[in-house]
Parts: C-alpha cells; sequence; structure tokens
C-alpha cells in the first residue's frame, strides 16, 4: 500500500476512535440528567407498571424464598405492581448502599438495622415512617430497635432470638439438664470437654461470631447493670470500657467461652459451623436464630432448643436477648411510597406471618401471629418465650457503628487467635482503638 | 511542515486514544480527589469541611497504615519472587515445544483463568478443610502471623502460569547459535543458563518484575475474599484501607488522602523499578 494512503487511513481510524470515545462521554452526560433524584409522591399513572426494588442481604436460602412467597402474595392482590428483590452480599451492603444514592439510583426499599445505618438517617437517605398505619401491629420489642432520634425507619419482618442452641439429643444421651445459671453451665461445658467434645462450635473466621457470642448476653447483663449506654459511651469516649465492671465481666465470661476453642475454628466461616452443629459435632452453639432453619435444613432428624446464655448465677437475670434481625427500609427518594405501604401491609398480615415462620423458623414480628398451628415446636417456644415478657430487648443497648464497630468484631477476633485470657489487655485495646477512631 | 515532523505528529496521534482514556479515567479522578483528601466528607452526604492537610497529618500516626503497608510488602515480595522463580523454572523445563509439555502448561496456566473470588475460595477450603481437617496442619489463613503467606500461595499458585507464559516465549526467541557456540566451548549447562539464558530473559524479567510488583501493591481481591482483612486485621492491605474507609468507615475525605499517596508511590515505585531493570537490560 502507498505509504501516504496508509497514512490517511490510519489517522481517519484514529479520528473514527477519538469520536467514540467522545460519544462515549456524551453518552454519559445524558444517562446522568435522566438519574436525577425523582421527587417524592409523585406516582405513576394507573395505567403504568410499577416496579419496586428491594435491595437486601438476606443469605438464607429460607428467607429468600419466604420473601418470594410473600411478594407472589401481595402481586396477586396488586395487579400493576411488580416487586423486584435483589441480593447483595452482606459484607459489601454498605458500600453498594453508598455507591446507588452517590448514583442517584437509590432502590426504593433498602434493608437493615437502621441504628447500624445512622450515617444514611443522618444523611436523609431513609425516609421517617413513623406514620405509616401497618406498624401499629408490630411487635414493639423490635420496632423500638427502629427507631433514631424518635423517628421510625423500618419496618422489622420477624424476630430474633440470641442464645445458646443446644443439640437435645446430645444432652439427653448424657442426661443433661439446661443450665439455669452461670455455675451450671460452665459446669455442663467441662463435662462434655471431660470427654473430648468440645462444647461449643465457634465460627471465628467471621468476624460477627464474637459479636453474637458476646450480644447474647451482654444486653441482659447491660439491663440488669443499669449500664445501657455502655457501648455509646465507649464510642463516644464519655467512659472507657477499662474501667467499666460489666464490660470487664462480659469480656472474662467471653474469655472463658473463647478458651473451648479448637484451632480450626479460627478457619470455620458460618454455614460450616452451621452444618457442624447440626450432625452434633459440637453439642451448642451461641449464636441467633437464623441458624435453625439451615441446620435443620442439614439434618432434619436432629432437635435443637435454645436457652438464655447464663451469664450470671441468678437464674432471673439470664433473658432471651430478643433483637430486631433487620428491617425493610424506605428511600427517601422513591416514588412509590403508596405501594411500598401496600407491599408493607401485606407483609404485616397473618397470611405472610405464616409464611415467614413456616419457611424460615423465625418467629413473626406481627403481634398476635400464632405460631401453634405451624406445627413447629423450635418456633412455638420462641414466641412462649417472647409472650412472657422474659426477654432483654437489644433496642434499649445501642451498638456501635461505622468504623466502631468494625473496630470492635475485629479486635475480638484477634483475640480469640490469641486467646491467652488477659481481659486487661483486650479491654485496653478496645478503648485505645475507640480513641484513635474518634481523633 | 517538515515530512519527519508530520511523520511525528503521525505517530502520536496514535497515543492519543490511549493518553485520552489515561486522562479521563486515571488522571482526571486523581486530580479531582486532591481537593477530596482536603475535607472530612463522608462519601455520602453534601456537607463536607475543608480540614486542611489534617488527613495527611494522621496517615502518619495512623498504625493501620503501617500495618496494611507492612503487609502489602510482604506479598508483594513474596508473590513477586514466588510467581517468577516458580515461573522460570518451570518455562526452563519444559520450553520445548512436544504434547506433554503442551498439556502441562495448559494445567499450570489453567488457575490464571480463573476469577480471583474463586481462586480464593478454593484454597480457603483447601487450608481449612485439606490443611487442618485432614492433615493436622495449621491453616494459615486463621493465624496471624502466617495469613500474608498464605494469601501469597494462593497468588502463586495463579499467577505462576502467566510468567511461565511470559518466560516460555521469552526462552524460545533465544538463538540456538548460542548453546551451540556454548557447547563447543565445553561450557556447563548451568554457565550456559547463567551466561547466554539469564542475560537473554531480560527483558521478561523487566515485564514480569514490573508487572508483578504493581498488582502485588495494590492486591485486594485476595484478602477480601479469603480473610476480609483477618483475623483481625492481620491480612489488611494498603487497597482494603482505601476502600474500608472510602466505604464502610465514612472518611472519604482521609480514604482518599490515603489513596492519593499510595497512587503517587506506586507510580514512584513502578518507574524506578522499570528504569532500573531497562538499564539492566542495556547493560547485559
Amino acid at each position: 500500500m502507498n505509504p501516504s494512503v496508509r497514512r490517511g487511513l490510519c489517522l481517519t481510524l484514529v479520528l473514527l476512535l477519538l469520536s467514540s470515545v467522545f460519544a462515549g462521554c456524551s453518552t454519559g452526560g445524558s444517562n446522568s440528567d435522566l438519574s436525577t433524584p425523582s421527587t417524592q409522591g409523585t406516582s405513576p399513572s394507573s395505567d403504568e407498571e410499577v416496579a419496586i426494588e428491594i435491595l437486601h442481604y438476606m443469605g438464607e436460602q429460607t428467607k429468600r424464598d419466604a420473601l418470594d412467597q410473600i411478594i407472589a402474595v401481595f402481586e396477586e392482590a396488586n395487579p400493576g405492581v411488580r416487586v423486584d428483590p435483589q441480593i447483595v452480599d452482606v459484607g459489601q451492603y454498605i458500600t453498594i448502599y453508598k455507591t446507588r444514592i452517590n448514583a442517584n439510583d437509590a432502590p426504593d426499599i433498602f434493608f437493615g438495622a437502621p441504628r447500624d445505618l445512622i450515617e444514611f438517617i443522618e444523611g436523609g437517605h431513609f425516609l421517617d415512617i413513623s406514620g405509616a398505619p401497618m406498624l401499629d401491629r408490630v411487635l414493639p420489642e423490635v420496632l423500638d430497635e427502629t427507631e433514631y432520634g424518635g423517628k421510625l425507619y423500618g419496618l422489622p419482618i420477624d424476630v430474633q432470638i440470641k442464645g445458646v442452641f443446644y443439640n437435645k439429643e446430645m444432652f439427653q444421651e448424657r442426661n443433661l439438664e439446661v443450665p439455669a445459671t452461670r455455675d451450671e453451665f460452665l459446669a455442663l461445658c467441662e463435662a462434655f470437654d471431660a470427654e473430648g467434645i468440645l462444647p461449643l462450635i465457634h465460627a471465628y473466621n467471621f468476624s460477627y461470631a464474637q459479636y453474637q457470642e458476646i450480644d447474647s448476653y451482654m444486653v441482659a447483663m447491660a439491663l440488669a447493670r443499669g449500664e445501657e449506654d455502655l457501648l455509646t459511651d465507649s464510642q463516644a469516649g464519655i467512659r472507657d470500657l477499662a474501667g467499666n465492671a460489666t464490660a470487664r465481666e462480659a469480656m472474662e465470661f467471653f474469655a472463658r467461652l473463647v478458651s473451648w476453642q479448637d484451632p480450626g475454628d479460627l478457619g470455620m466461616d458460618q454455614p460450616t459451623a452451621i452444618q457442624n452443629f447440626a450432625v452434633g459435632r459440637r453439642p451448642m452453639f451461641i449464636n441467633g436464630g437464623w441458624i435453625i432453619s439451615d441446620a435443620s435444613a442439614a439434618n432434619p432428624e436432629a432437635e435443637f432448643g435454645v436457652f438464655p446464655t447464663p451469664w450470671s448465677n441468678n437464674p432471673d437475670e439470664n433473658k432471651l436477648c430478643v433483637a430486631l434481625d433487620d428491617a425493610f427500609i424506605v428511600s427517601a427518594t422513591t416514588n412509590h411510597l403508596n405501594e411500598i405501604y401496600a407491599l408493607f401491609d401485606t407483609m404485616m398480615t397473618d397470611e405472610c406471618a405464616d409464611i415467614w415462620m413456616r419457611e424460615t423458623r423465625i418467629l413473626s414480628s406481627l403481634k398476635g401471629a400464632s405460631a401453634a398451628d405451624l406445627g413447629d415446636p423450635f418456633v412455638q417456644m420462641v414466641q412462649e418465650i417472647v409472650s412472657s415478657g422474659d426477654i432483654a430487648a437489644k433496642a434499649l443497648l445501642t451498638d456501635y457503628t461505622a468504623e466502631y464497630i468494625d473496630a470492635y468484631t475485629n479486635i475480638l477476633q484477634s483475640y480469640c487467635v490469641r486467646n491467652d485470657g488477659d481481659v486487661d489487655a483486650l479491654l485496653r485495646e478496645l478503648d485505645e482503638e475507640m480513641a484513635r477512631i474518634r481523633q | 511542515m517538515h515530512k519527519r515532523t508530520l511523520s511525528r505528529l503521525v505517530d502520536l496521534s496514535f497515543l492519543l486514544p490511549v493518553l485520552l482514556l489515561f486522562a479521563v479515567v486515571v488522571a482526571l479522578p486523581f486530580l479531582e480527589g486532591i481537593p477530596l483528601s482536603l475535607t472530612n466528607w463522608d462519601g455520602m452526604n453534601a456537607g463536607r469541611d475543608y480540614v486542611g492537610m489534617k488527613n495527611y497529618v494522621n496517615l502518619l500516626s495512623d498504625k493501620h497504615l503501617w500495618s496494611a503497608a507492612k503487609n502489602t510488602v510482604v506479598f508483594t515480595v513474596i508473590t513477586l519472587v514466588g510467581s517468577n522463580l516458580l515461573g522460570l523454572g518451570v518455562a526452563v523445563l519444559i520450553s520445548r515445544t512436544g504434547r506433554l509439555n503442551n498439556i502441562v502448561r495448559t494445567l499450570i496456566f489453567m488457575p490464571f483463568c480463573l476469577s480471583m473470588l474463586l481462586q480464593s475460595y478454593i484454597w480457603k477450603y483447601i487450608f481449612s478443610d485439606v490443611f487442618y481437617g485432614t492433615f493436622g496442619w495449621t491453616n494459615p489463613l486463621a493465624t496471624t502471623h502466617l495469613v500474608m503467606l498464605g494469601l501469597s500461595i494462593i497468588c502463586i499458585w495463579a499467577d505462576t502460569g502467566y510468567c511461565m507464559v511470559i518466560y516460555i516465549a521469552a526462552l524460545q526467541g533465544i538463538p540456538r547459535d548460542y548453546y551451540e557456540a556454548a557447547d563447543i566451548e565445553g561450557c556447563s549447562p548451568w554457565r550456559k543458563f547463567t551466561a547466554i539464558t539469564l542475560p537473554m530473559l531480560a527483558p521478561a524479567f523487566t515485564t514480569n518484575i514490573t508487572v508483578y510488583l504493581g498488582w502485588g501493591m495494590k492486591v485486594f481481591d485476595y484478602p477480601m475474599a479469603a480473610t476480609a482483612g483477618g483475623p483481625g486485621r492481620s491480612s489488611e492491605t494498603i487497597a482494603m484501607l482505601i476502600y474500608n474507609n472510602l466505604f464502610g468507615y465514612f472518611k472519604a475525605g482521609y480514604g482518599q488522602a490515603i489513596a492519593i499517596v499510595f497512587t503517587v508511590v506506586i507510580f514512584l515505585v513502578s518507574a524506578l523499578t522499570a528504569f532500573l531493570l531497562r538499564r539492566r537490560e542495556i547493560e547485559l
């Protein structure tokens, strides 16, 4: 080919390439115009199909199945409204929420614990739904946990419990009773240990496993000691943990739990721990009620029970921790508030409460929802405990947030690696890290 | 216009699309990030205050930054040395074309084709269920002092194939005459390797070392997928630290300050390494 022709051809190609780059930039500009946040309350006309997007991180298959069934009930009753549930990774949900908000592409419904997301509330990204009529039908023990600054920011769909889950068969084989006090519990653990069976299973590869172990008794402990502001004071720098008797007591008990540990536990993630618990590798698992559906799926023959983590020698102080698992949170930029309220209303019906309890084996947050007809002794037992009022509501002990909660879980995980029983060092490390973050 | 100047301009025009992309995707965000790094922006909400150099000053006393920097350097050094040594060794063994060699090459290269996420999950299982579960060996990902070694093993397993391919291509480009002349001179195999093979592989070393240096220093996927930075924060790398500050910790201004410093450091280290290696190529 003639060199000048070749050069001309090359130049033309380069120009074409350049123009495509600019074309790309131009398209981006028009897209950003389209994604301008919408004004709340401007519902589409009735002949348009409305799509409600839910962004959630429910990892358990049973929960996702239950949500799908509830959506089906809602869509059947509300033709023209479609609900699109989108799942995101539980470890990345904050990142994804922020990215979607920054891109002016917020979903209609977020998912999470509002008090863990106060930056979003303070930024005005979540809608105050205090006046929503269906909230009257939600159990106050969990609804209170969606409160921030006197406003309500979410619809809890279920009631979670945290405590010691145990394999009934392993207890019955050894004629062991459910412990009511700290000493009885420790003796029970020693008895299993003497048999060569570690009493507790620990999913310590998952950084929130340690958090759940502590949370299962710390709420009751803090309430019994009048230390409801224990963690918020620590975060704000009002009081340190090292000088706090309740924090010390909590960590000393935690250190005792950690001591029954196999080195492999540090590499064990939660699904593996649930499987191992289900097949009876170890008799007890301190965690939340969400493990039960997966444990039952792994071993349908097994029977599981739960008791409050016995941190005290006074049986009356050992209360089952009742907590909001997560709630559906309305985006401040949604166009479909009426449809969302209709969906929430459907969620808070007996039919959907039954679906939720049957599929997930977790108690519904609907007041008066009865687990009696489900034939599930576990859910029934939880309902009896919650109805008795002999519980410690997590709503009363506010958690650390953002970097503070990350630091807390990381330091607890590091302690599990050390497993040296040095509670002083653990408390000091927590205080120093909280102070560093505050700077 | 002078014909030669015109020719140069035409040549330069071929770089324009790439330069433009670089400007839009790298340079502009970097420059836009500088003012953000001087604020206390949380990464999401509108309000932000100018805090001057506070974020940069805080960097110096942030123990997690130094810990993350140490982890990043350890990972970079182990993977750079490990992948290159193994890649070179395998390349020397199977550089000749043959059916068996082709199969071995394919097998060794295969892990490189998997996503980093999958690579991490495979090894997470191997370390916990095979290493510890079957043999009772320590799971490196579950110990604070071995976790970076564990992550490096995953990376070396995955990336050795890439190194191998570069080295095989370079080995096949070395003229056979040199080895024949060395045979006539009675050189030992080791002498031939050090006097002919290694110097002739200098451009391949430049490529592999520079690439692995860059990959190692910005490593994010392996620790994120395999350990989430744990146990504790013992496998947190600089890239993860930036990510955590930008998103999870709502400290976008501070995260941006780390990112700015980190980008400059990567640029300097990569440029210096490439410069030194290229100079060494000329000397050889």
